[in-house]
C-alpha cells in the first residue's frame, strides 16, 4: 500500500530469519525506500533518495514480548550499539532494527556466531512452540467437525466450509514454518560444529514462500468473502463472525498503548495481558451466547418457516394443532442443502432430516458419517430389503424407529415417534412425499 | 552448570573478563577488548551485552555503578579464578607446544 511519500508492506517472518529481512530492507532502501517503523509483519517505509544501507536485524532475547517499548533493558542494549556505530531504527518484540551508512568501519552486532545462534533460536522456538500449539488445535477442530457426529450441519453451511478451509490453510501454512524452522536448525547445527558462516536463511527463499503464503491466504479470503457478498443467508453470520474476530484485536491494540504511556513492570504488563485475554474471552462468549438465544427464539428462522415442506405429521393423519408451529431449519451451501423438521405433541412425533446434494462423494461422506454416528449412540441400523425402487437404499434400527433413506442424491433421516401405521405404509409415504 | 559452560572460555570471554580487572562501563569495555588484544580481538555490541548478562547471572562479574543507561561491572573473585584457571591453561597449551613444535614455527 502506498500514499504519496509513505509505503506500507506486508513481509511475513520468523527471528531466524532476520538475515533474510535484512536483504529485504537494504533492498527498499537501494529503491529509495527507507524503514521508519515496523508493527508485527506490517514494514512502514518513508520516501528518500536511493541509497546503499546496511540494516541489522538483531534478536534481543532477554526483551519480553510483555515489556512495554523501549524497555529499560532495549535502551540499554541501543547505548550499546549505538556507541559501536549502529543507528536504532524500530522495534517489534525481541526484534531490534538497526542500520549504518557505512558498515566497512563498522563492526558486526553479533561477532560470536554461537551466542547470536543461541538467542536466535530460543526466540524462533517461541514463535514455533506457539505456531505448533496452534497447529494441533486446528488439526483437533478439524478432525472434530469432520469425524465426530454427523456432517450434514457442516456441509450444508458456506460458513462451516469456509472455516474448515481457512483451518485447513493455516495448518498448511503452519507446517510449512514449523518444517522449515526445523531444516533450519538441522543445517545451522551442522555449521555451527564446522565453525561456518550460520545461515539465516535469504530474502530469495522467504519472498518465495511469501508469495506462495500469501497466495494461499488470498484464495481463502475470497473464498471466505464470496458468501458474504452473494449469499443473503450467510451474510449475517459471516459479518458476525468477523465483528467477533475484532473483538481480541481491538482490546489488543488499546492494551499496546495503554502500556506503552504507563510503562509498568514487565509482571504488571503480563497481568495485564492475560486479563485482557480473559476479557476477550468472556465478550466473545457473551457476544455468541446473546446471538445464540436470538437465533433460538426464532428471530432468525421465521424466514425459513414459510418453505414448503414436503413431509408432515398431518401427512399420517395426525393433526397440527394451530398454536405450536413445527421447527424447521433450511439450511443451503455450496454443496448442499438440508432441511429439519420436528413437529411433536404429548403423543405422536415426527422427525426428520433431508440432506440434499449433486455430488455424489458428498452424498457418500454423508451416508457414512450419519451410520457411524447412529452407530456410536447405540443405534445400529442394518439395510433392509423394501418394496421401495432398488435405487434407495433403507437402513433401519431394530424397533423400526429409525429409518436412514439414501438415494444418489439424497440422505434422509427420519425418527417415527407415533404408531398405527406399517413400516412399508410409513416408507412408502416418506419416499412419495421426499423424492 | 556455571563452571561445565565456561570450562574453556572463547576468545571474547577471555578478553571480556580481563578487561574488567578493571572497573569498566559496557561502552567501554569494547574499547577496551579492541586496546588489549591491539585491535585483532573484535567484540561486537551483541555478543558483548549478551556475554555481560551471563556473567553477571554467574556472578563472575558483578554491578558497580549505574549512572542512567550507563551499568558499570568489575570482575569478582569467581570469574578472577575462571580467567587465571584459563590463562593457566592456555600458559600449558603453548609450553607443551614449545617442546612438541619447536623450529616449525615460522612468523
Amino acid at each position: 500500500m502506498r500514499i504519496k511519500d509513505i509505503k506500507i508492506t506486508l513481509f511475513s517472518y520468523l527471528p531466524y530469519e532476520c538475515v533474510a529481512v535484512e536483504e529485504y530492507l537494504e533492498e527498499m532502501a537501494k529503491r529509495g525506500w527507507l524503514l521508519q517503523s515496523v508493527k508485527g509483519y506490517l514494514f512502514k517505509f518513508k520516501r528518500i533518495e536511493p541509497k546503499k544501507i546496511k540494516y541489522s536485524v538483531d534478536v534481543l532475547y532477554e526483551a519480553s514480548i510483555f515489556d512495554c517499548k523501549d524497555s529499560n533493558a532495549a535502551l540499554e542494549y541501543r547505548e550499546y550499539c549505538k556507541a559501536a556505530g549502529w543507528n536504532y531504527v524500530c522495534q517489534t518484540g525481541k526484534i531490534q532494527i538497526f542500520y549504518t551508512d557505512d558498515d566497512r568501519k563498522n563492526i558486526s552486532i553479533h561477532t560470536d556466531e554461537e551466542e547470536k545462534y543461541k538467542s536466535v533460536l530460543k526466540a524462533s522456538l517461541n514463535n514455533v512452540g506457539w505456531q505448533f500449539i496452534l497447529t494441533l488445535i486446528l488439526i483437533l477442530d478439524l478432525y472434530m467437525f469432520l469425524f465426530n457426529g454427523s456432517i450434514d450441519y457442516v456441509l450444508a453451511s458456506d460458513l462451516m466450509i469456509s472455516s474448515m478451509l481457512i483451518m485447513l490453510a493455516l495448518i498448511f501454512i503452519n507446517s510449512i514454518e514449523i518444517i522449515s524452522f526445523f531444516i533450519w536448525v538441522i543445517k545451522a547445527k551442522g555449521h555451527l560444529k564446522e565453525n561456518k558462516f550460520m545461515p539465516y536463511n535469504n530474502y530469495k527463499q522467504l519472498r518465495i514462500k511469501n508469495i506462495f503464503k500469501n497466495t494461499y491466504i488470498l484464495i481463502i479470503l475470497l473464498v471466505y468473502l464470496v458468501p458474504l457478498i452473494f449469499n443473503n443467508d450467510d451474510r449475517f453470520n459471516i459479518s458476525f463472525l468477523l465483528i467477533i474476530m475484532c473483538i481480541p484485536l481491538i482490546i489488543e491494540f488499546c492494551i499496546e498503548i495503554f502500556i506503552n504511556r504507563k510503562r509498568y513492570s514487565r509482571k504488571t504488563n503480563m497481568a495485564i495481558h492475560i486479563g485482557s485475554v480473559i476479557v476477550s474471552i468472556y465478550l466473545i462468549f457473551t457476544v455468541v451466547g446473546i446471538s445464540l438465544i436470538w437465533s433460538i427464539t426464532g428471530l432468525q428462522q421465521s424466514k425459513f418457516t414459510t418453505k414448503k415442506i414436503s413431509l408432515r405429521l398431518s401427512d399420517f393423519g395426525y393433526k397440527e394443532k394451530k398454536d405450536t408451529i413445527p421447527n424447521i431449519n433450511f439450511d443451503k451451501s455450496i454443496l448442499a442443502q438440508r432441511t429439519e423438521y420436528y413437529y411433536g405433541n404429548e403423543n405422536n412425533n415426527l422427525s426428520y432430516t433431508i440432506f440434499h446434494s449433486q455430488y455424489s462423494w458428498v452424498i457418500e461422506f454423508d451416508e457414512n458419517r450419519l451410520l457411524r454416528t447412529l452407530k456410536k449412540y447405540g443405534r445400529d441400523l442394518k439395510l433392509e430389503n423394501t418394496n421401495l425402487p432398488s435405487n434407495i437404499k433403507v437402513y433401519s434400527d431394530s424397533n423400526k424407529k429409525i429409518f436412514v433413506l439414501v438415494s444418489k442424491d439424497k440422505v434422509v433421516e427420519i425418527t417415527k415417534g407415533f404408531s398405527g401405521i406399517s413400516e412399508n405404509e410409513f416408507l412408502n409415504k416418506a419416499y412419495k412425499n421426499i423424492f | 552448570m556455571a563452571r561445565e559452560q565456561f570450562q574453556n572460555l572463547t576468545e571474547p570471554m577471555y578478553y571480556i573478563l580481563m578487561s574488567l580487572m578493571k572497573e569498566r562501563c559496557g561502552v567501554d569495555i569494547m574499547q577496551a577488548v579492541d586496546e588489549i588484544s591491539k585491535g585483532r580481538v573484535k567484540v561486537g555490541p551483541g555478543t558483548l551485552y549478551a556475554l555481560l548478562g551471563k556473567f553477571e547471572k554467574e556472578n563472575m562479574i558483578r554491578e558497580t555503578e549505574v549512572q542512567g543507561r550507563k551499568r558499570s561491572y568489575i570482575i569478582t573473585d569467581k570469574g578472577k579464578k575462571i580467567l587465571l584457571d584459563e590463562y593457566k591453561r592456555l600458559i600449558i597449551m603453548v609450553n607443551d607446544g614449545l617442546l612438541e613444535m619447536e623450529g616449525e614455527y615460522e612468523d
